[in-house]
């Protein structure tokens, strides 16, 4: 009930216009029912005891304009409510986004996090999502309610009784005014099949859902994939096709065979369903018709109730049903909230750091990634020291990334701990910290924005500044003819269409982001790997001016790029196997780094 | 004219695709459609029973039996009716998810490259797939909508058939709404798909910033350039789109019901003026009155109806017509009898006559009247600056790509004289950029989930460096590579990712080998590892190398250095390191730095 209140004012919250558009829908809908009955039956009523013209021409009038009136409310009702429903899930994605970039790295990573994420968006746009919600419970209350009060006043109708002498059993039956209650007790009793059977579906509903949902996900992703045009080379040459098909023919067919099932057994509700409103209407007929024939009511209430009754019946099919819905929407809502309000770790302080240096300590940590048996890191310490260029080079998997990682906040050590000026980086805010730092990172993205956007990582951007950092990485926007709208050309083509950069050119605009942020430590992880030779050269010779100011941590796997270092650290298996400089380092010639060395440099002998 | 013709073929296309899907499937719509059109019916005869019988004062118990027999059939019809309507929506249901979805599937996996790559090609794509989104479109809509549209028009047709007693009055403006319907159905349902298509494009415009922001490969880069606002502020610009073009629509789609609200308050003022009337005067009686009320009221709702059923024909036949243009997409390539690549004498020889590409959004050719010949069992380097057109030429020897002009030939034969699934079976391709298809390693060596020749693959795997990874595994070969199709899949590093690549190379054996920026990835070792097997790999084929660490070109026989679409120089190693051109120079800038064991720093090398 707490729930439902929560999804409720949320909702309000979210989509207002909406509350009013379906209030109104469900009011002018309702009344137009009722008009229609109410007004047909007493037109039916005056020309059968041959009321005068005028009488009945004012009746048709009051009819036909209500009837009108009420439709043109309905329709307006309609466009406010249409768009609604096109706009909240769009919202609501938004408020998933916005969390998703909220929560540290570590959050989004990890498999809980992952699972919340999926299922807080089934939450909020499955089983029709908010905008289903506020329909449901309108119409459950505003419409059941309007519906039961129009019926009883029209029931009045037919309760009645007239004096008589006729003894014919069947006609004092009739004449008896709670005869009716023959009605009710079968409206009461179709409430409670109504009920029940919705509770039969639902379950049979939820068997489907689970038994397919694994099916549903995979099948999904094989679709998405043949989709991706990054496979389409591969699946091209190495000719997927037809394991492809096979693949997705067998989560179908088990998908099939689930729906069948299911399929098979809400048809047998709905013929279910179709006969109780086929018995109840028939008794109707048959009562209200046999008190007309008597006379004790008149033909024109005929239509009028037996349309009242049936009116009633579905909506108490429908308030079920509304219900229902109402709960299981608020159950998956449930999971909307509960990533919204997953715990982020915010540090509540006023420190902020100050200063222009800023230096990095690793004291003795150690640390292993989540679900992982062994150590990434084992009792690693240095110093990155204000102003210096250090090097940390190794094999694939030495932990050269994971420092990276570390030192951006993206994880936290097991042990031992990790400085700032001497403090611990997790006594300030994430993005206060944030800003002493600008990662390239190995596996880098850039988005489908425009290239200035990107490279000020920010909407609005300093034209000039993007211009200084892209001319400092060596990216000529002059003369690109791809750049059709200068730095204002698009990237990829997701948002707007835009041109595809090779991943040199995407490395230097990479590189550039990372010189706009105007960082004091700006951290490189193989930032030349994607560029050719001459390019690479030009990077490395302004690496002096690319850093100038700085203090800088070069990441790679490659010597040639770590030997203009102040320092170099060689990572092996999570551990420093040596410290030095490249002529140092050169001279052990039985240790990692000189064999590295080596084995590039004998191509080039 | 034209829209009639697309709607019916359009609705043919899909009643054919379900029709393979069921046999029974029309049978079971055709029964519904009937007993649809019955139900109504008698269920509109109910009123005037009770009011003939009544007026009349006729035999109760006959009243009785005759609402008997009128229930009862209403009753059989309703119930078999609703249960045939579940199970066909369901199998609409179907038909969408597992023929139509799974024929886009099939066309995106063997329809021509260039369809990944123009970014109208990409937009065809996107529009076809419209019409499989929901229940609510495009061929789903279609099946549903058709039987609606024969039983809301034959019912129609009785009705008018026996309201002859209906005034002409009354029936002028049911034309006249019918007419007025139409005029503004033919503008509006244009509109509304343009404006389905907008909300479509900003809605795919927003998934992307909605994926992005909680991808975890992305989300580095946004925590540490706080680029949360960017991305929001972005989504935020989709959404003031987004919600013009959802006005816009919810708009155009209650526009033709607002006609026939005006028409149908003209309509009942006449209709029931005119029956009133008579009553009063006597010229008809108050049963036939309220069968004729009845009878306006039906003709009314089918008319309305039918409107209804026609715009949603015409607008899911608009989508489907997009689908179809996309499935009939013609290949440019020969996907019919070619050469028997049995015959063809190993190693292959492979020959660029003059050839030209353009890209299609570009107004230069990157290739233009490029020719070389790479002898049988040649090892060529491909090296250039980027954008230079590597790329390109890769992708046409793929077959990827047709050449604007000139000719790529293959022991003398054009790649269009062979069937280009052959082609393709000639290729051995292994890329700088590895995307993991979720199924297991046996799956991804042999490219089959079907038997596979277990020496083969063990012997690739053992060739590729894998076989300790592998027997790590409790699974081997059957295990999955990532966690999308099993629980238990699990993650190669990059080396292992190339190594397995690698092995897949080996075990499909191609003839023609292409290896584009393989190593990039790998350290120092690890790449001198595959080196060593990228040699054995390339006994006895003929092969190009792409890469920018020049240390790969010393396995080529010959170097071809690019230079804007052109080969500049081209040679050996040591040929054209005595030219002391453009190779020597970049060579020497990447060997200086391992000079003097690196004694040399970052000065000017010339």
């Amino acid at each position: 009930m707490k729930a439902f209140f929560k999804s409720f004012r949320y909702a309000l919250k979210i989509a207002p216009s909406m509350l009013l558009g379906v209030i109104i829908q469900n009011l002018a809908s309702t009344s137009l029912v009722f008009v229609t009955l109410l007004y047909g039956g007493n037109l039916l009523d005056l020309l059968v005891n041959h009321a005068s013209v005028e009488v009945v021409q004012h009746e048709v009038i009051v009819l036909v304009s209500l009837v009108a009136g009420l439709t043109l409310i309905q329709l307006l009702a309609d466009i406010v409510v249409k768009t609604n429903d096109n706009t909240v899930p769009f919202k609501v994605d938004q408020t998933i986004a916005r969390k998703s970039m909220e929560i540290s790295y570590d959050q989004l990573e990890s498999q809980k996090v992952k699972n919340l994420v999926q299922s807080a968006e089934e939450g909020s746009n499955g089983f029709g999502g908010f905008s289903d919600f506020i329909i449901n419970t309108v119409s459950a209350l505003l419409k059941s309610v309007l519906t039961v009060m129009y019926a009883i006043i029209l029931f009045g109708r037919v309760m009645v009784r007239i004096e008589s002498t006729n003894t014919d059993p069947l006609f004092v039956f009739l004449n008896n005014p709670y005869s009716f209650l023959i009605i009710v007790a079968l409206l009461v009793m179709m409430a409670f099949l109504s009920f029940f059977l919705l509770k039969y579906m639902n379950k049979l509903m939820y068997a489907m859902y689970k038994t397919n949902i694994k099916a549903n996900r995979e099948g999904q992703y094989l679709g998405e994939i043949m989709e991706d045009y990054r496979y389409a080379k591969d699946f091209r040459i190495y000719n997927y096709k037809d394991m492809l098909m096979r693949l997705i023919d067998s989560r179908n067919e088990e998908v099939r065979i689930g729906f069948t099932g299911f399929a098979k057994g809400a048809a047998k509700i709905a013929v279910i369903e179709v006969l109780a409103v086929g018995l109840l209407l028939f008794v109707s007929y048959l009562y209200i018709g046999a008190k007309a024939y008597f006379g004790i009511i008149t033909v024109g209430s005929i239509v009028t109730v037996v349309g009242a009754i049936s009116s009633f019946a579905t909506s108490i099919n429908e308030f079920v049903s509304n219900i229902s819905n109402v709960m299981m929407q608020t159950k998956y809502l449930g999971n909307y909230f509960e990533f919204l309000e997953l715990p982020v770790d915010k540090v509540e302080t006023d420190e902020k750091l100050s200063g222009d240096q800023f230096e990095i300590e690793f004291k003795d940590v150690y640390f292993k990634y989540p679900n992982t048996e062994d150590y990434a890191l084992k009792g690693v310490s240095f110093k990155l020291t204000p102003l210096k260029k250090l090097a940390i080079v190794g094999r694939n998997g030495a932990g050269k990334s994971t420092i990276i990682k570390l030192i951006a906040r993206f994880y936290h050590p097991d042990k031992g701990e990790i400085l700032v000026n001497g403090k611990n980086i997790e006594t300030y805010e994430f993005a206060d910290y944030q800003k002493i730092l600008a990662i390239l990172f190995q596996d880098f993205n850039l988005f489908a924005f425009t290239i200035k956007q990107n490279v000020s990582s920010s909407y609005e951007g300093d034209e000039e500044k993007v211009k200084e950092c892209l001319d400092r990485v060596g990216y000529d926007y002059h003369n690109s003819k791809k750049l059709v709208h200068g730095l204002d050309t698009y990237l990829f083509n997701d948002v707007e269409d835009g041109i595809e950069m090779s991943g040199g050119e995407q490395q230097k605009v990479a590189i550039a982001r990372a010189l706009y942020k105007n960082s004091s430590i700006i951290l490189l992880d193989e930032p030349t790997s994607a560029l050719d030779p001459k390019s690479e050269l030009v990077v490395y010779q302004t690496i002096e001016k690319l850093v100038h100011g700085r203090t800088s941590l070069f990441i790679s796997h490659r010597m040639s790029s770590t030997m203009f270092c102040d320092k170099i650290i060689v990572l092996d298996k999570g551990k420093i196997v040596q410290e030095g400089n490249h002529q140092s380092l050169m001279q052990d010639t039985n240790n990692i780094y000189a064999s590295m060395f080596n084995e590039q440099a004998k191509y080039y002998k | 004219m034209k829209d009639l013709k697309a709607i019916v073929a359009s609705i043919k296309y899909v009643y054919n695709e379900a029709k393979n899907y069921s046999k029974s499937y029309i049978g079971k719509v055709v029964v519904y459609c009937i007993l649809s059109i019955v139900a109504p019916l008698l269920l509109l005869l109910l009123p005037t029973i009770c009011v003939y019988y009544i007026s009349t004062q006729g035999d109760f118990i006959t009243f009785v039996l005759v609402l008997n027999g009128v229930f009862a059939g209403y009753i059989t019809c309703l119930s078999i009716s609703t249960y045939l309507e579940q199970m066909i929506t369901w199998d609409n249901t179907f038909v969408r998810l597992k023929r139509f979805f799974r024929k886009i599937y099939e066309k995106c996996v063997e329809c021509d490259y260039k369809f990944y790559e123009a970014s109208n090609a990409k937009e065809e794509r996107l529009k076809a797939e419209e019409a499989l989104y929901s229940n609510w479109r495009g061929v789903e809509l279609i099946m549903k909508t058709t039987p609606k549209f024969f039983i809301d028009g034959i019912s129609l047709l009785i009705f008018v058939a026996s309201s002859t007693v209906v005034s002409y009055q009354v029936l002028l403006i049911l034309l006249g709404m019918i007419i007025v319907f139409l005029i503004i159905e033919k503008y509006a349902v244009p509109a509304f798909i343009k404006a389905k298509a907008n909300l479509t494009t900003h809605y795919n415009k927003e998934r992307y910033i909605y994926k992005s922001s909680k991808n975890e490969l992305k989300g580095k880069d946004i925590r540490n350039y706080r680029l949360a606002n960017l991305l929001d502020t972005a989504m935020n610009k989709q959404f003031t789109l987004y919600a013009k073009y959802a006005r816009i629509q919810s708009v155009v789609l209650v526009l033709p019901n607002l006609s026939n609200t005006i028409f149908g308050f003209f309509r009942d003022l006449v209709a029931y003026t005119l029956l009133t009337t008579a009553v009063i005067n006597g010229s008809i009686s108050v049963t036939e009155y309220t069968l004729m009320i009845g009878i306006i009221n039906s003709i009314s709702a089918s008319l309305v109806k039918i409107g209804k059923d026609i715009t949603d024909l015409h607008s899911a036949s608009l989508e489907t017509q997009d689908f179809m243009i996309f499935m009939n997409e013609q290949s440019e390539f020969n996907h019919g009898k070619g050469l028997d690549i049995k015959t063809l004498t190993r190693p292959l020889s492979i020959e660029f006559k003059n050839v030209v590409y353009q890209y299609k959004d570009l107004d230069k050719p990157t290739i233009n009247g490029l020719s070389f010949k790479m002898n049988p069992g040649e090892k060529i380097a491909l090296v250039g600056e980027n954008g230079a057109g590597k790329t390109t030429i890769i992708k046409l020897l793929s077959g990827f790509y047709k050449p604007t002009s000139g000719e790529i030939l293959i022991n003398g034969h054009k790649i269009d004289e062979f069937n280009i699934i052959d082609y393709y079976s000639l290729l051995s391709v292994i890329n700088q950029d590895v995307e993991i298809l979720g199924v297991s390693i046996k799956n991804t060596v042999a490219v089959t989930d079907l038997a596979v020749d277990e020496v083969k693959l063990n012997q690739a795997i053992k060739d590729a460096g894998l076989e300790a990874k592998v027997a790590s595994l409790k699974k081997g070969t059957d295990t999955y590579l990532t966690k999308n199709l099993d629980e238990e899949g699990v993650l190669l590093s990059g080396g292992e990712t190339q190594k397995l690549m690698l092995a897949r190379a080996l075990y499909k054996d191609g003839d023609i080998l292409m290896l584009d920026e393989p190593t990039s990835a790998l350290d120092p070792i690890a790449e001198g590892e595959i080196y060593q097997k990228y040699n054995d790999l390339t006994k006895g084929k003929t092969s190009i190398f792409i890469s920018h660490r020049l240390s790969s070109t010393r396995f080529c026989d010959r170097i071809f250095y690019l230079r804007d679409g052109h080969i500049v120089e081209e040679g050996s190693h040591e040929e054209l390191m005595a030219k002391h051109g453009e190779y020597y120079e970049v060579f020497t800038i990447q060997a200086h730095y391992y000079q003097n064991n690196g004694g040399n720093g970052y000065e000017s090398v010339f």
